[in-house]
């Protein structure tokens, strides 16, 4: 091995290692079992900690990196470390794009029965209890943990406080501490709860006309990004010899990692500028 | 945020993101101001428990400018100071609309309901028209950033094989 492999394989060595022990999977891994800490349903813990998907994309990611380090030069692990930490950060990012898009929905639905309990008397603690999701979800997991420290004494402020930090999603945080606030000022709950539903739905609504842009556009991107490699590739399988001759011209390398970079650019501004937020 | 120079293209994008995220604040602080409002909360202390849930403003010069100097001044004052600096400057007059209300004493509620109103409405006409553009900016995009290089990688080796074999 050459000294410049050696010196490649060693930083990938190096980036690895702080990569795989500050890696958002890891983190993102950490924060769903601290989440359900206090659980009193395992099972469920291990559904929401599959549904972030992070660990088996850190697994073959890790698997992935081994192979190239044992069979490949430095270089090519440190292609292969690239294409894993990518691709653990967009998984990371779609899981909890996913949780967040799930808990508004459940909280959603719970929102359109509050009014009616609120009417006939029924206080917005009571109502928590009475209207907290029957289905497993996140929300109730969430909520349910919400009511039992309120049941063994901790002041409300002090629960929805605590239970701000744990959802994922910030407008059903921010609204559960609204509610909780108009409660201790004693302002009336049934018109904070409308205009709440009314911000919410006009939210679900942008955030499923910008899924089925992003979806309709994904297809398009991933075959426009793929289609070089694959003629790159069709060339090589149809005239090898051309291929050889200009593995051999010094420029190669350079306008294939140019055209990767070019890519990678494209995709990056192709991101943000489907992002409406 | 209307008067930042936008030559280019990135900060062009980058400001419509940030006012879209202004605006959905500014959309939440109204419906609890409104609230606060009418059940007959003063604007200034209905403006000063709002802030509590609204922090996360994006643009800090509104937080900024309604907290400091909050005791010498007074919310007036600070009104009349987002009439001027606002950084949207279409949103203005809802600061011009509750200056002139507070100061004569007139219902804020209506008020502050239709300024909830035309926010939303634009909300909704910005989404139609992002929703309408963005597929043509993306193929664009595509062209532009996808097309290149395949035209590179097939052609480049074609070009220097022939170059090298004809002796040129």
């Amino acid at each position: 091995m050459s000294f410049i492999h050696i010196v490649f394989g060693s930083l990938t060595l190096i980036l690895a290692f702080f990569l795989i022990v500050f890696s958002p999977a890891v983190l993102r891994i950490f924060w769903a079992k601290n989440l359900l800490k206090h659980r009193t349903q395992p099972g469920m813990a291990q559904s929401v900690v599959k549904k972030e998907r992070v660990g088996f994309w850190g697994w073959c990611g890790a698997f992935c990196l081994v192979q190239g380090l044992l069979w490949n030069s430095g270089f090519w692990s440190l292609a292969l470390l690239l294409v894993w930490v990518l691709g653990t950060r967009i998984s990371a990012q779609l899981a909890l794009h996913r949780l967040q898009n799930a808990i508004l929905r459940e909280f959603l639905s719970f929102l359109y029965a509050l009014p009616g309990l609120l009417e006939v008397g029924i206080s917005f603690t009571q109502a928590l209890e009475i209207l907290r999701p029957q289905k497993e979800g996140t929300l109730q997991t969430l909520l349910d943990w919400g009511i039992h420290h309120f049941k063994r004494g901790a002041p409300l402020n002090a629960t929805f406080v605590r239970l701000k930090a744990k959802i994922p999603e910030p407008l059903v945080s921010r609204s559960l501490q609204i509610f909780e606030m108009a409660q201790r000022k004693g302002i009336a709950l049934q018109p904070l709860v409308r205009n709440s539903i009314e911000s919410l739905e006009a939210e679900v609504q942008v955030r499923e006309k910008l899924a089925q842009l992003r979806k309709s556009l994904l297809f398009q991107v991933a075959l426009a990004f793929c289609t070089p490699w694959i003629l790159g590739a069709a060339t090589a399988w149809f005239q090898p010899e051309l291929v050889e001759f200009w593995k051999s011209q010094k420029q190669s390398a350079l306008v294939v990692w140019g055209a990767f970079l070019w890519e990678g650019m494209g995709l990056w501004i192709l991101y943000h500028q489907t992002r409406f937020y | 945020m209307d008067s930042l120079p936008s030559n280019s293209i990135l900060l062009k994008w980058r400001i419509q993101k940030e006012e879209r995220c202004l605006r959905r604040e500014l959309i939440l602080f109204f419906d609890l101001l409104e609230l606060y409002i009418s059940v007959g909360y003063d604007l200034a202390f209905a403006w000063q428990e709002t802030l509590v849930h609204c922090k996360s403003v994006r643009h800090l010069d509104f937080n900024q400018t309604v907290t400091e100097n909050w005791e010498d001044h007074g919310l007036l004052h600070h009104l009349k100071r987002l009439e001027q600096t606002f950084p949207i400057e279409r949103y203005r007059f809802g600061f011009t609309g509750l200056v002139q209300l507070y100061s004569r004493g007139g219902a804020l509620t209506p008020f502050i309901q239709s300024f909830s109103r035309f926010l939303r409405q634009e909300l909704e006409r910005d989404l139609s028209g992002y929703l309408r553009d963005c597929p043509t900016r993306a193929n664009v995009l595509m062209i532009l950033f996808f097309l290149p290089p395949a035209l590179a990688l097939l052609l480049i080796p074609l070009i220097q094989a022939f170059q090298h074999f004809s002796g040129f």
